[in-house]
């Protein structure tokens, strides 16, 4: 990444940044907004067109009830900044309208950025690489739901049950996978984020609440991560220093 | 009118053209942010084996969790019919959030799903219930990414090694956590006592890709480093069911 910087002419490097992340919001943030109205075609047509339309009583009350299971979920701000850091706009966008993020969109994104030689956070080519990776998952996910609805039922019906409830540890199995690609990148700092998520897990877990459990052993990773590589910078420094 | 033809709407042609355009425009967004990324490409020093690279993983990466929520998918294809599930489960796609709402919009109807009087309009409560939840979850993204994107941008772009930390850590800590959370069947403490299953499957994931990462550098085995998620994931899926 350093080394092509270099190579690259630092104005014309910073133009096509600001109209890459130019285009990729506007694309963004139109797309989602026809996602909210596309929404809205379903209920209309049977509610106004066809005439079912139950009163809304029921879909507020059903609709209020749900955010207090899930309301967490429509105010998820910590998400959004963590996602941000990890995958960038474009993938980001793209996994704001598909859903799945944690289980699919950031494991395509991470394991795109694995594949190729690039840093885990950053610039636009970081960002680029992870959108392609998301952008792929996104097709195959749909394909397959696609082929679930047509076919279905019918392939659970030949799926043995074990097979059926082997479908279960694929995540977990998926994220201790992840998580050791990337401990390969900086090994003392997943001993950092072993530690804070242990700790997260055992003395603090009656004290946080579990949706901002995750999003603060972030904080707290990257925290005492940077911390850590400021003192050691700092160390190098003044070991060259007394050196020369 | 009854449960059976209620479930005929819900199937019905119709149906399937209100899905439609959602189900376009999930396609139609993948499409674009493509061809914004190839445009850029060569700007950004991206080559076309990075390209190749990052869409085998990004595909490797989503068979095993894309096959995993088939299950729920399935369950919720025979209660409200295929076109509903397939444009809920492609937008958003929260398998969870889908069945509570389906749920609790049956029951502010006075009854439930699968129930002989799940009638037209109950359905029709559950559709709206349900794309409501989704237009709420779209509406943080919308306003909150182009902010929250200028601004770790300009906190990542301070220190090159700096930056590169951030990076590890948010990946490792969020990882780490999930990983860790898995050992206790996700109770979210490790207090309450540990799931032999879920904690062997982490264990031989992480081991495998380990080993895989490892063994492929050393053998210089470079369609290794793109596989050995895939390999991992069944290894650790698969050795759950010999205990």
């Amino acid at each position: 990444m350093e080394n092509k910087e270099n190579k690259v002419d630092n104005t014309t490097f910073e133009n096509a940044a600001k109209s890459y992340y130019k285009s990729v919001h506007f694309w963004g943030q139109l797309t989602l907004v026809l996602g909210i109205i596309f929404s809205c075609v379903a209920a209309v047509y049977l509610g106004f067109i066809k005439g079912y339309f139950p009163g809304w009583k029921p879909i507020i009350t059903a609709f209020l009830s749900i955010f207090g299971v899930m309301g967490f979920v429509f105010l998820d701000l910590p998400s959004v900044i963590t996602n941000n850091i990890l995958m960038g706009p474009a993938a980001q966008y793209m996994s704001s309208l598909t859903g799945n993020v944690a289980n699919m969109r950031l494991p395509s994104a991470l394991s795109a950025k694995a594949a190729v030689d690039c840093g885990p956070v950053g610039g636009p080519k970081e960002h680029i690489i992870a959108s392609i990776g998301v952008v792929a998952s996104t097709i195959v996910n749909t394909s397959f739901l696609i082929i679930m609805v047509v076919a279905g039922t019918f392939i659970i019906k030949i799926l043995p049950e074990n097979i059926q409830n082997m479908l279960n540890y694929i995540l977990p199995a998926l994220f201790g996978a992840i998580f050791i690609q990337f401990a390969l990148m900086d090994w003392k700092a997943s001993i950092v984020a072993l530690a804070v998520s242990v700790l997260m897990l055992t003395v603090l877990a009656s004290v946080i609440p579990t949706s901002y459990q995750a999003f603060l052993t972030v904080v707290a990773c990257i925290i005492i991560n940077v911390l850590w590589t400021n003192a050691t910078i700092k160390k190098n420094e003044a070991a060259d220093s007394t050196e020369n | 009118m009854n449960l059976n033809e209620t479930l005929k709407l819900a199937n019905s042609l119709s149906m399937w053209l209100c899905i439609l355009p959602l189900l376009s425009l999930v396609f139609f967004q993948a499409w674009k942010f493509w061809r914004i990324g190839m445009k850029y490409k060569n700007e950004f020093s991206i080559s076309s084996e990075d390209v190749r690279a990052s869409m085998r993983s990004g595909i490797i990466a989503t068979l095993g969790p894309a096959l995993s929520i088939f299950a729920v998918g399935l369950g919720l294809m025979v209660q409200i019919g295929a076109p509903l599930t397939l444009s809920r489960l492609s937008i958003i796609g929260n398998a969870m959030y889908e069945s509570f709402a389906a749920q609790f919009a049956a029951s502010a109807m006075g009854t439930t799903l699968g129930a002989e009087n799940f009638t037209y309009a109950v359905f029709t409560c559950c559709v709206f219930v349900m794309n409501l939840g989704g237009i709420a979850m779209l509406i943080l993204p919308l306003i909150s990414i182009r902010p929250v994107s200028y601004a770790t941008q300009k906190a990542t772009k301070k220190g090159g090694i700096l930056g590169r930390v951030i990076g590890t850590s948010a990946a490792l800590a969020s990882f780490g956590y999930t990983s860790l959370n898995y050992f206790s069947g996700s109770k979210y403490t490790l207090l309450s006592g540990i799931d032999a299953k879920y904690t062997i499957s982490v264990l031989v994931g992480a081991g495998s890709m380990l080993f895989f990462s490892l063994f492929g550098k050393k053998k210089k085995i470079s369609w290794m480093r793109e596989w050995s998620l895939a390999f991992s994931i069944i290894l650790g899926a698969v050795s759950t069911i010999l205990f």
